[in-house]
């Protein structure tokens, strides 16, 4: 990567970590509110339909990015809150899969059948889990919303799932997303789960790079721990976790 | 009415694409972007009158660009389009850029702005 070219600038102070968390929402919410500004304006004036079209997809796109970047702010700020409940139930993998794909995929502008779904035994899918929904779901939004947006468009976005049942402890659940590398390139691996941190060209779409960091923490505070590498050209996140029991109690 | 060419530094490809079809609409010549090093190509093939400049670029950001543009193009107008906050340091102006506007600029005000500049940077060559 070239070196980082700065003008002169004063240095700057440390600031609290919600401050930091307000200036970068507000900061990154501008790209997509530029966006709507213009096309607002096009839009009225446009006298085609197929610049119309246009100018429409890209206004969705940028309400979806503002929606992204709100989400994942204030998912940050209730998590180091203390106020992100695990939510913990009992529920199938296919009841929480089913409207999360259809949301990324609405809001991606991709047919639902872009993200495909392996189950490793026909029955994984409906046999009932314990465990936390809202983390498990942070968690897929964000590594399948990253593949869907990072990847080259209209290439397959894939997610594996495989239950292992073990006869005296409590069953696990494996995850592997995989996707193509797109034009952004693939992150570092060693700097991937760090807070803020985005591929060299990820600016090229809206993001905050919080996205990963706080996917990590909520799999670390479900005793796991998502890993990512390579295989075949395809980048690969996985993760396992461990039924809790207790939790749904 | 003369057509001014523009350049547009943006990476974000949303914004870059968003700037380059609404001043084409406007009746500008426009290019698009995303690095410092891509403006140099871009002005290796043909001159602009006026640059419209992101401030956070990866690589080199817009103000060292400016600053550069500057030295090599005296007339040529910079415009710079930043989301920087008030009272941040990198917000902070610096003189070789002509116009400041703040994300999300309305529509009216950028096309305004640029075609103000390029019309001073032309009397200017003309008076030279």
């Amino acid at each position: 990567m070239p070196p980082t070219v700065r003008s002169e600038r004063h240095p700057e102070p440390a600031i609290p970590a919600q401050q930091h968390l307000m200036d970068l929402l507000v900061h990154e919410i501008k790209t997509p509110l530029t966006v709507i500004a213009l096309g607002s304006k096009a839009l009225a004036q446009a006298t085609n339909p197929a610049q119309s079209a246009v100018w429409q997809q890209r206004l969705q796109q940028a309400v979806a990015d503002i929606v992204d970047i709100l989400d994942s702010c204030n998912q940050v700020s209730r998590f180091e809150g203390g106020t992100l409940s695990p939510e913990p139930s009992v529920f199938a993998p296919e009841s929480l899969l089913s409207p999360l794909i259809a949301s990324l995929c609405d809001a991606a502008h991709a047919p639902p059948e872009r993200i495909v779904v392996r189950y490793d035994q026909a029955q994984d899918a409906s046999l009932p889990w314990t465990g936390s929904t809202a983390y498990l779901q942070i968690i897929l939004n964000n590594l399948l919303g990253n593949a869907l947006k990072y990847a080259p468009p209209e290439s397959p976005v894939a997610l594996q799932i495989g239950r292992l049942p073990w006869a005296d402890q409590p069953a696990q659940l494996q995850f592997a997303v995989r996707s193509a590398i797109g034009p952004a390139g693939a992150p570092d691996p060693a700097l991937v789960f760090e807070r803020h941190y985005r591929a060299p060209a990820a600016s090229r779409f809206s993001g905050t790079g919080l996205g990963l960091w706080l996917s990590q923490q909520l799999a670390l505070a479900m005793g796991s721990r998502i890993h990512m590498g390579q295989e075949g050209g395809q980048l690969v996140f996985w993760f396992t976790l461990t039924e809790d029991l207790a939790a749904a109690r | 009415m003369q057509t001014y060419a523009i350049v547009i530094v943006e990476d974000n490809l949303a914004v870059q694409e968003a700037l380059c079809d609404h001043l084409r609409e406007q009746g500008f010549d426009v290019r698009g972007v995303d690095s410092g090093a891509a403006l140099d190509a871009a002005l290796a093939q043909a001159s602009a009158h006026a640059l419209v400049l992101d401030l956070n670029l990866p690589g080199e950001d817009g103000h060292s660009i400016a600053l550069r543009m500057r030295a090599r193009f005296p007339r040529m107008g910079i415009l710079m389009l930043s989301a920087a906050l008030a009272g941040a340091g990198a917000g902070a102006r610096q003189p070789q850029v002509d116009v400041y506007l703040r994300k999300p600029a309305q529509a009216q005000a950028l096309t305004d702005a640029l075609r103000a500049l390029c019309e001073a940077g032309s009397a200017l060559a003309t008076r030279r």
